[in-house]
């Protein structure tokens, strides 16, 4: 799981600061956050907004994430943008044919998922965000799709075990989202005024909580 | 089944047990208030190494300790837990199906939530021997 943090100028990546090991986001995030700044030498007043990667994924990860972009947006009193995470993954992959399936492991062999659709150079979602075990897919696909998610190399047999013809995997199998293709779709949404505050930004779960009384 | 004697025997049957488990492993504890299984878990870490001795974590929920190879082992004690909704806020999968240790005491209050693939120990009282204690371990594919 990666810790990071990016700043963009428009859509330009102008630095980035991650950590790739274990357990980091609850000690490092906000260092990271005031690190990056310092190496860009910019201050946080200079701030437009903040963008986060919205999820599906690490629930604490999640929840230390928007803890900090909330605490940050109501003091420096900007926007929030929130990118969801399966976006990110369709996105990164590039202007494609075909539909995309973009999906994250939801374990107990569950996948989240969201379908999307090209037009020219823009990324439409054409599903709503699902949860469905993974024996599902086969059902959910009526044509040809190419599949992406950093949790592919660990679902590769169990998808392979479906022998569906209509699937395709991309040629290179990446573990972790393009931070350029998330600084992309964060601009996007903040030029089309898709914006959140602290009030109604939360991140996406999505796992229906079972067994709850 | 095994059966201890005494809290050295118990502890020395956590120091077996710890040989078997690998990063990833999820451990169910069952056994009424008082049949050790703190005692076996305290055992268990001082087995794996770790740096921190291991205490209850009745109110804490979980507690986290580490060893020096960098193995996570986390701690669970749901014997608070008054509702299962409680749950919602201690994101319990991204331990389960993390790269670390999973202990859990009172497993049985949140056992329809665990990964079947799992390990279960069972600690109960031996009538008449009040240190001795059966201990059950299954692994659960």
């Amino acid at each position: 799981m990666i810790s990071g943090v990016w700043i963009s100028r428009n859509d330009r990546l102008l630095g980035q600061v991650s950590v790739a090991i274990p357990y980091v986001h609850s000690k490092r995030l906000a260092l990271l956050v005031e690190q990056m700044l310092e190496h860009v030498e910019i201050a946080f007043p200079d701030l437009d907004a903040l963008a986060i990667s919205a999820g599906p994924g690490s629930f604490t990860g999640l929840r230390i994430g928007y803890s900090l972009v909330k605490g940050l947006a109501h003091s420096l009193n900007i926007p929030i943008v929130e990118v969801p995470t399966l976006d990110i993954w369709a996105y990164q992959e590039g202007p494609k044919s075909v539909p995309v399936l973009s999906l994250i492991d939801a374990h107990r062999d569950e996948i989240f998922y969201g379908q999307y659709r090209w037009e020219n150079t823009d990324l439409n979602r054409i599903s709503d965000f699902n949860l469905i075990h993974i024996s599902e897919l086969t059902e959910i696909i009526e044509q040809t799709t190419l599949l992406v998610g950093g949790d592919l190399v660990k679902l590769y047999e169990k998808i392979s075990s479906l022998k569906s013809d209509k699937i395709i995997l991309p040629l290179r199998l990446k573990s972790e989202p393009e931070n350029w293709a998330f600084c992309e779709l964060a601009f996007r949404r903040f030029m089309n005024g898709e914006l959140s505050d602290i009030e109604n930004s939360e991140p996406l779960y999505l796992r229906a909580f079972k067994g709850v009384k | 089944m095994e059966k201890s004697l005494s809290p050295d025997q118990t502890k020395q049957i956590a120091g077996q047990f710890a040989r078997e488990l690998k990063p990833n492993d999820i451990v169910a504890f069952y056994g009424d208030l008082g049949s050790g299984k703190t005692h076996f878990i305290k055992a268990l870490c001082k087995s794996l190494k770790t740096k921190q001795e291991a205490t209850s974590p009745s109110f804490t929920i979980i507690n986290e300790y580490y060893t020096y190879d960098g193995l996570y082992i986390f701690h669970f004690d749901f014997y608070r837990l008054e509702e299962k909704g409680e749950l919602q806020n201690l994101g319990l999968d991204d331990f389960f199906f993390d790269k670390g240790i999973c202990l859990i005491e009172w497993a049985d209050k949140i056992v329809e939530f665990l990964p079947l693939r799992r390990w279960e120990v069972y600690l109960s009282f031996i009538k008449n021997t009040p240190d001795g204690r059966e201990i059950k371990i299954i692994k659960l594919e």
